[in-house]
């Protein structure tokens, strides 16, 4: 049922960004030089091109259609194959910086997918490439989420940076801290990092909150949730909380299963009453017309039956 | 019922004569045998084609994934229409008391449990795997026409079979009288029917109110089956189907081809059977008129039918009525319409042509345009979906039946004649006793 939500909304943003774009000419799409010169930080390895693969799969497919077979949709200008060499000729970060930003009918994916997950489906879509290109790769993992896990990575002044992140039942609210250790192995909290807070939603992650802050001296930021935000079957909501100037403070992120959410209920139509349902669940009304209609209708023949069957008695 | 009765001596005089009438063609048929060997013979090369059928599956008619529902259904629709005419004659007109009718009710309803009876056989033609039907009853859905289909019917074949065989018992006690020297077989059908009839007022009592309750009984159940055989199409959101007047213009295109397929058969007996002294010109007469109403009744549903909807032209609407009046399928179409109904209609309030001869010509021209008209309905629609399907066979936008379709579509129809010539062959086909009834014959003296 998500499935098919997802697909009316990307209809429903291709027929909106359709109108807009037609018709335009397409102008070459300039990534600024800067941009385009960032290297993939994300270590490459088989899961991570995996997940970039399911990634596509979900929130590009659609538009861009299976690698290397041109059926992507036929929107001006035309969803590039990213197996086609057009495609591969761009930089990994001319990729990132495009889908960072989208244009026309092409979505804005900055904050639906986290970063690292934007790299690993540059991995994924680099293993089309002609040539190996994966060598400049950097070391870190993908946004692979098991819930309740984080790391730590490449580092602010060349120290390691972590990021937990707790839920506070009482008053709804999630809490980051970002600290980094010192040479003693001692946590050390870190002022000033920016740290946005995600939930995530079956197609892409959902912002908590109206803007970014920043941590306070205590390396302590915090987000009131809403409440009745819709979760699963058991009201659970997966939130994720990252740093987001990687460049400048590292890469950092954590993510927490709470269950403050409105318990989704299924609602399973096809138990229901109805006209277009099965025999078993079908409407009351029809079935007792049905039934007696035909009790009616037969209960009559069998009295007129033996009634007529008394002719043959001696007494009438 | 009678008004005025006749003395003892003229009830067995008149009786006597009537029974000698009505009874003669039961032992005296001429090129009888001839007839049915015709009908099994054809039975065999339809059996055959069936044969075929069951062996290869339905890919040897011409239905595709366009057009599904082909001749077969169209069939089954003729079939089920022509099977009103039992309720009309001695349902509708009999409650109505018209005393003219009393003669053709016999007629009408053999025409009518003949027509029901292979209605249900024509839909089982129609299925690839027969051997499903039972699913349709283990899984039926209620919500689906196609359940209260095949229960109406078979419902209606069991009333029609009531009202044919009740008005039987007196007659029966008859012919095993006059007719003692039938063949043994023979005799035990009467000795079963008769059910010691010895034409005692309470067995007249019974008889009678039994007759009327079914009278009443049949005329939802008749209405019940072709409405819901409209509703097989207008539950559907095809346009040329999908439509509000479904159920009504079917049934009033019912009557139309029962009438007339009444007054071929009336005409058929009186010429064949000698019954000229029953089956009057008077009878055709009425018959005649009878045809103007209920083909009136028709048109004016088909004025509804195809003008409304042609006035608006809305897209989907405009491909299929486009192709019906000027398109691929307008021959057939204003055939139909005009030469098969307008035209027959429009004759007959003529009293001059409301003649048996030509009657039975007009007659054959409007049954024949009530087939084509079936098919009309069922066919062409299925030709224009609303999302064409793609990447098929040029083929499959075409419907041109068969042989082994024509084949099997023809065999139900022998079917029909056969069942009607054993009933005929059976019992006499105009009612002894009510006849006798009405000629004032002393009731107790019949049996
Ligand atoms: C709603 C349809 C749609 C979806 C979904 C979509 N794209 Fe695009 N994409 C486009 C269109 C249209 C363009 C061309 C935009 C232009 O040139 O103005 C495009 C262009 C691009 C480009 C630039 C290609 C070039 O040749 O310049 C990249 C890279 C890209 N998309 C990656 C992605 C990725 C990765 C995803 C999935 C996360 C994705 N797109 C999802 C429609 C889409």
């Amino acid at each position: 049922m998500m499935k098919s939500n997802s697909k009316v909304l990307i209809a429903i943003y291709f027929l909106l960004s359709a109108t807009v774009v037609m018709g335009q000419a397409t102008e070459p799409w300039v990534v600024p030089a800067a941009k385009k010169s960032v290297k993939n930080p994300v270590a490459v390895s088989t899961s991570v091109i995996e997940k970039g693969k399911s990634l596509y799969m979900a929130n590009c497919k659609s538009c861009h259609g299976d690698p290397g077979k041109g059926n992507g949709l036929p929107l001006v200008p035309k969803p590039t194959d990213p197996a086609s060499d057009k495609y591969q000729a761009q930089t990994d970060g001319e990729m990132f910086y495009k889908m960072q930003n989208g244009r026309g009918a092409m979505p804005k994916f900055a904050e639906v997918i986290p970063d690292n997950d934007k790299w690993a489906i540059i991995h994924f879509v680099r293993t089309f490439s002609k040539k190996k290109n994966s060598a400049d790769a950097g070391k870190i993992m993908p946004d692979t989420l098991p819930a309740g896990s984080s790391f730590t990575s490449t580092s602010l002044n060349g120290k390691p940076i972590t990021l937990k992140l707790k839920f506070n039942e009482p008053d709804s609210t999630l809490i980051a801290t970002v600290s980094t250790l010192n040479e003693d192995g001692d946590l050390l909290p870190v002022e000033g990092v920016p740290v946005g807070f995600f939930l995530k939603r079956y197609f892409g992650s959902l912002p908590v909150g109206e803007e970014i802050g920043r941590t306070d001296k205590d390396g302590r930021i915090e987000v009131a949730v809403p409440r009745n935000l819709p979760g699963d079957t058991s009201g659970l909501l997966h939130f994720i909380a990252r740093v987001t100037d990687p460049e400048v403070y590292g890469i950092a992120m954590d993510s927490i299963g709470a269950s403050c959410g409105k318990p989704l209920v299924i609602v399973n139509i096809t138990e229901e009453r109805t006209l277009w349902g099965r025999s078993r669940v079908a409407p009351l009304y029809i079935i007792i017309t049905f039934f007696g209609a035909l009790a009616a209708v037969w209960g009559t023949m069998g009295y007129v039956v033996s009634n007529v069957l008394k002719i043959a008695q001696k007494d009438v | 019922m009678s008004v005025n009765k006749l003395s003892t001596e003229e009830s067995y005089k008149t009786l006597n004569k009537i029974e000698t009438d009505l009874l003669r063609p039961m032992t005296h048929h001429k090129g009888l045998e001839l007839w049915i060997l015709f009908l099994v013979l054809f039975f065999i090369i339809g059996g055959y084609a069936y044969f075929i059928q069951l062996r290869d599956g339905l890919g040897v008619t011409a239905m595709r994934d366009y057009t599904s529902w082909g001749m077969y259904i169209g069939n089954f629709v003729f079939f089920v229409a022509a099977s009103l005419i039992g309720m009309f004659i001695s349902s509708v007109l009999g409650l109505l008391k018209i005393k003219w009718i009393t003669p053709i009710t016999r007629i009408a309803e053999m025409i009518a449990l003949a027509f029901a009876m292979w209605a249900g056989i024509v839909i089982v033609i129609d299925m690839g795997r027969p051997d499903r039907l039972l699913n349709v009853f283990l899984h039926g859905r209620f919500q689906s026409p196609i359940l209260w289909d095949v229960t109406v019917v078979s419902t209606y074949v069991a009333i029609s079979f009531l009202l044919l065989f009740l008005p039987l018992i007196p007659d029966a006690a008859v012919i095993r009288r006059r007719l003692p020297g039938l063949p043994k077989w023979q005799m035990k059908i009467y000795d079963l029917l008769y059910l010691g009839w010895e034409a005692r007022p309470g067995q007249y009592l019974i008889i009678k109110k039994s007759m009327r309750i079914l009278a009443i009984l049949i005329i939802p159940v008749a209405l019940a089956i072709h409405t819901v055989t409209s509703w097989l199409f207008a539950s559907t959101l095809r346009a040329g189907w999908d439509t509000a007047i479904f159920g009504p213009y079917f049934v009033s295109g019912a009557f139309v081809a029962g009438v007339a397929a009444v007054i071929i058969a009336m005409y058929f007996f009186r010429y064949n059977y000698k019954l000229g002294d029953y089956i009057t010109d008077f009878h055709f007469n009425r018959m005649g008129q009878v045809l103007v109403l209920v083909s009136a009744i028709y048109i004016y549903f088909n004025l509804n039918e195809y003008f409304v909807p042609a006035y608006k032209m809305r897209i989907a609407e405009k491909v299929h009525l486009v192709e019906m009046f000027t398109g691929h399928w307008s021959t057939l179409f204003w055939f139909t319409q005009i030469i098969c109904l307008v035209i027959p209609a429009f004759l007959l309030i003529f009293k001059k042509m409301r003649r048996p001869s030509i009657m039975l010509w007009l007659s054959v021209l409007v049954l024949l345009g009530a087939w084509l008209k079936r098919f009309l309905i069922v066919v062409p629609v299925q030709q224009h979906p609303y999302l064409p399907i793609q990447n098929v066979p040029d083929s499959f936008h075409h419907y041109i039946p068969t042989g082994i379709e024509i084949t099997l579509t023809i065999l139900p129809i022998v079917g029909v004649l056969l069942i009607i010539t054993i009933i005929a062959k059976l019992f006499p086909v105009i009612s002894v006793w009510e006849v006798a009834h009405e000629k004032g014959v002393d009731e107790s003296i019949i049996k």
